[in-house]
């Protein structure tokens, strides 16, 4: 079933690079360790075989349309499952990718492998808005949540603690992040040090909560930061709280289903709830 | 016995003279008597001067061997380190550690001619070797100092330029770059490898130490090679970004050779087999 | 030599009786690092290797290396020697990670000693146990390295079966260790090859490290490069969890009158490593900070200690998250070099 998929993943592919229409296809191909992939880049039509679509294909490849590198081969084409695309259209709200340089090749890998049929972005967003809940807002998800929210406040600081004094400060978790693109992160500032660079407790909470606030509202629920911590720690975990603080506290907003508009915690608009600050 | 090799011996501000816009000299003495006595470094070494607080930065040490109980240190103020070293008062307290570093071979110069050819603020480095061999005179037959900076206010050191330029033993030439001068400017005007090419010193039996801005290196090495200069007989001092100084922290390498531990001194032969990266 | 099951279980309970920290891989759901145990049983020796190498036990994260205290124009340093170490017995390391010491030695012990590493590794007894499995990240035996390697260990283990190890004395503390406790120890032989066969038949070819050397000699400028790191999305990962990576950084951290300067772990990979306070940086682009991470691994360090300083350790594959294969590069390299 999934090589059909594939298949179809590959002639879109190679459509696009016969007719110009994009300098390169950013996909996934067979990694060189077995059960996984990894990031390529095909530029020439036969290239497109290179392409593969199956559960393996993990990795949210929206972060590389931000790389100078990547940047300067041209006009791109990605495959992106949802998450992804909703990370595109952050980027495009927050004028990070220009809408006509990227085309979005559409794909699910759950429950099952497909090319989605839509092809314009306005497509690809009425199919995100009548399809696909956020991942970050899932029951399940939102269950583990409850459990931080019904601790104390010390007993959740406790456990926050003990999770991140696991952090090495790798930033895995940065670098992996379509929305974390920062030419120079606020830990590389140190006039004034704005948040401690060493990989102790101190520091680690402050790195880590800055960033978690720093996404809220534009983090897209990939998943990517989790998945990339060498270390474990459930990152996630916060970015779901916080998601959902932004959804009850600011009309229901949630990131990703747009591309005009100000994100949300760049603009104001005067009728914006201030309940809950007296 | 220092069993820490990070710990740095503390040094009161004695004198601080502003030199140029933004450059600024130090002169530091040692709090303890038995380290003051000891201490001992060559020509061209550096070393990683603390402000407590901010952090460590690595300079050259500005002053010479031959005089003793004191370290001078020479730096632009541009970044968290320098910029607090800047606003230091005499009595303050810095940290040093060091010598570190490899050395000019002073002592297999002795019945040459040498030519020192510095820039802005490369004159610092070269400025110690100067007064070692002035300290040292009967030691070198011809010496010769070309300098120069963009403007007469850049010039380093302004009241020892005075000193070279009244020594009957010694040739001194001063330049600023065209439009840096003012009316009453004595000196020439041209950037330096012009005024290099211009003084011409003869190559036989004479050896070259240059620094200063890479552009201005890069120039300097080709006039001193049609004056018939050999590779290894034109000496320079690199920097690169450094912090541990001893060897250890892996930042400072350019391709195999570290900075701190085979240089800050390298020849030009050695250069020219070095990659590009620095 | 060998010993039971058992009388290990007896050996790592005497060594705690008699002062000693030990530390040995531990699970929690499906992350395996070392951590501290007071009973064998607290354990699991099953797993192909910890998530972290033992680098953490001699060169920490993050350390204070002084402290300071201000008091007008006058510095006060505190806590300036290096701390004199808890004696620690690490056991379970992996043969790859037990090689990771004799690399990161002498960097540590090169003109200047530095104690906050020195003294740590003559505090610690490294008790290494042989692989007799791997995973396809793994690759010691490409760099000449074993399953079964003594390199670094003082004592290797390993497993004859479920209940039984043969053990190796292979340096003065591992044998004063096995002396100590010698009641524990049985005499006998075994079969080191048998043991570890499953992991050697799927473990890789030696790669010709010096062919690969006379390639990295001669193309510090090659197309290479790039093709290489394109994917790499320069994060830390890599660097941090190795076993021989060493670059760190010294920092201050001031609080009031007082601060602290720590050494931290710190990457060749990220962006800033090398930027000058001027905004010059000599590895501006990925494809030059990826090149350094093999030329310091495979010629750098080998022009001036030799032989090698990666160990095949795999976890730089194992936990990069979008698969850059260290294995695979130096094969390419390798077929380059022709």
């Amino acid at each position: 079933m999934s090589d059909a998929a594939q298949n179809e993943l590959r002639a879109r592919a190679r459509e696009l690079l016969e007719a110009g229409r994009v300098d390169a296809v950013l996909g996934y191909a067979e990694g060189t360790i077995a059960g996984r992939t990894t990031p390529v880049l095909a530029r020439k039509p036969d290239e497109a075989d290179k392409l593969v679509l199956n559960r393996q294909c993990v990795n949210n490849l929206t972060v590389y349309l931000n790389r100078p590198e990547i940047k300067k081969i041209g006009k791109m084409a990605i495959v992106a499952k949802p998450a992804d695309i909703k990370a595109i259209f952050v980027l495009i709200q927050e004028n990070q990718v220009a809408p006509d340089s990227v085309e979005i090749i559409g794909v699910t890998t759950v429950p099952e492998c497909s090319v989605l049929p839509q092809r314009t972005h306005k497509e690809l967003l009425d199919y995100l808005v009548k399809n696909v809940l956020p991942t970050e807002l899932d029951a399940d998800d939102l269950a583990e949540v409850a459990k931080l929210d019904a601790m104390t406040p010390d007993q959740r600081w406790a456990y926050w603690q003990e999770q991140y004094a696991k952090c090495i400060r790798c930033y895995a978790c940065r670098q992996v992040c379509p929305l974390c693109y920062c030419a120079r992160c606020i830990v590389e500032k140190n006039r004034p040090q704005w948040v401690e660079t060493s990989p102790h407790e101190r520091g680690n909470l402050a790195w880590n909560i800055t960033r978690a606030f720093h996404l809220a509202g534009r983090c897209v629920g990939c998943g990517e930061c989790e998945r990339a911590c060498p270390m474990g720690i459930p990152l996630m975990k916060l970015n779901r709280k916080l998601a959902r603080e932004v959804r009850d506290s600011f009309h229901g907003y949630v990131a990703g289903y747009a591309c005009e508009g100000d994100p949300v915690l760049a603009g104001y608009r005067p009728d914006d709830p201030n309940d809950f600050f007296e | 016995m220092n069993d820490n090799i990070y710990k740095p011996y503390l040094m009161k501000v004695a004198d601080a003279v502003d030199e140029a816009p933004g450059v600024r000299t130090l002169r530091l003495e040692f709090q303890d008597a038995a380290v003051k006595d000891a201490f001992r470094f060559k020509a061209g070494q550096f070393a990683e001067y603390s402000a407590f607080g901010a952090g460590e930065c690595a300079f050259c040490i500005a002053s010479p061997p031959t005089r003793r109980g004191y370290v001078e240190c020479t730096f632009r103020k541009t970044g968290r380190v320098t910029a607090d070293l800047a606003e230091a008062e005499i009595g303050d307290t810095v940290g040093l550690r060091g010598p570190y570093g490899n050395s000019f071979p002073i002592e297999s110069w002795e019945g040459k001619s040498l030519v020192f050819v510095a820039g802005g603020i490369g004159l610092p480095p070269v400025r110690c070797l100067i007064w070692n061999v002035l300290d040292l005179r009967g030691k070198f037959k011809n010496v010769t100092i070309v300098y120069g900076a963009k403007t007469i206010a850049d010039l380093v050191y302004k009241r020892e330029l005075d000193e070279w330029r009244k020594r009957s033993d010694v040739t001194f030439v001063a330049t600023v770059d065209p439009g840096g001068e003012t009316p009453d400017w004595k000196g020439q005007v041209g950037f330096v490898p012009a005024v290099l090419k211009q003084a011409a010193p003869p190559s036989s039996n004479t050896v070259a130490i240059v620094c200063g801005p890479p552009i201005m290196i890069k120039f300097c090495l080709l006039t001193l090679n049609e004056l018939g200069f050999k590779p290894d007989a034109i000496y320079t001092t690199m920097e690169n970004r450094m912090k541990c100084g001893l060897g250890k922290c892996g930042r400072c390498n350019i391709g195999k050779l570290y900075v701190c531990k085979d240089g800050p001194v390298f020849t030009a032969a050695q250069l020219k087999e070095m990659p590009a990266e620095y | 030599m060998r010993i039971t099951r058992a009388n290990l279980g007896k050996l790592v309970r005497e060594l705690a009786a008699f002062g000693s920290t030990i530390v040995a891989p531990r699970s929690q759901g499906g992350y395996t690092d070392f951590a501290p145990i007071l009973s064998l049983d607290d354990a699991d020796l099953s797993r192909v290797n910890t998530r972290r190498s033992i680098k953490q036990f001699f060169f920490p994260a993050s350390e204070p290396i002084l402290a300071f205290s201000v008091s007008g124009k006058d510095v006060t340093l505190e806590q300036a020697d290096p701390p004199k170490p808890a004696k620690t017995v690490i056991l379970g390391s992996r043969p790859c990670d037990a090689a990771s010491l004799p690399v990161m030695d002498k960097v540590f012990a090169w003109d200047y000693n530095d104690k906050f590493y020195l003294d740590r590794r003559a505090a610690t007894t490294v008790v290494s146990i042989s692989c007799t499995d791997c995973d396809e990240c793994c690759f010691c035996t490409g760099l000449g390295l074993a399953p079964d390697s003594t390199q670094g260990s003082d004592i290797l283990l390993t497993p004859l079966s479920e209940n039984e190890y043969l053990v190796e004395a292979c340096s003065d503390k591992g044998r004063e260790l096995a002396e100590a406790h010698k009641g524990l120890f049985d005499k006998g032989e075994g079969d080191k090859a048998a043991a570890c066969k499953r992991a050697t038949a799927k473990l890789p070819k030696p790669m010709d490290l010096a062919k690969i050397k006379t390639w990295l000699d001669a193309h510090f400028e090659d197309s290479l490069w790039k093709d290489i790191s394109l994917k790499c999305l320069g994060c830390g990962c890599c660097t941090f969890i190795c076993p021989t990576c060493h670059c760190f950084d010294i920092v201050d951290e001031p609080s009031g009158d007082r601060g602290v300067r720590r050494k931290n772990w710190d990457s060749c990979q990220f962006a800033q490593f090398t930027l000058h306070a001027s905004g010059h940086n000599p590895r501006a682009d990925r494809a030059a900070r990826w090149r350094q991470r093999i030329m310091h691994k495979f010629k750098y360090y080998v022009d001036r200690f030799g032989p090698r300083s990666c160990v095949g350790c795999g976890r730089c594959i194992r936990e990069c998250p979008v698969q850059m294969d260290l294995k695979d590069q130096l094969r390419r390299i390798e077929n380059l070099q022709g």
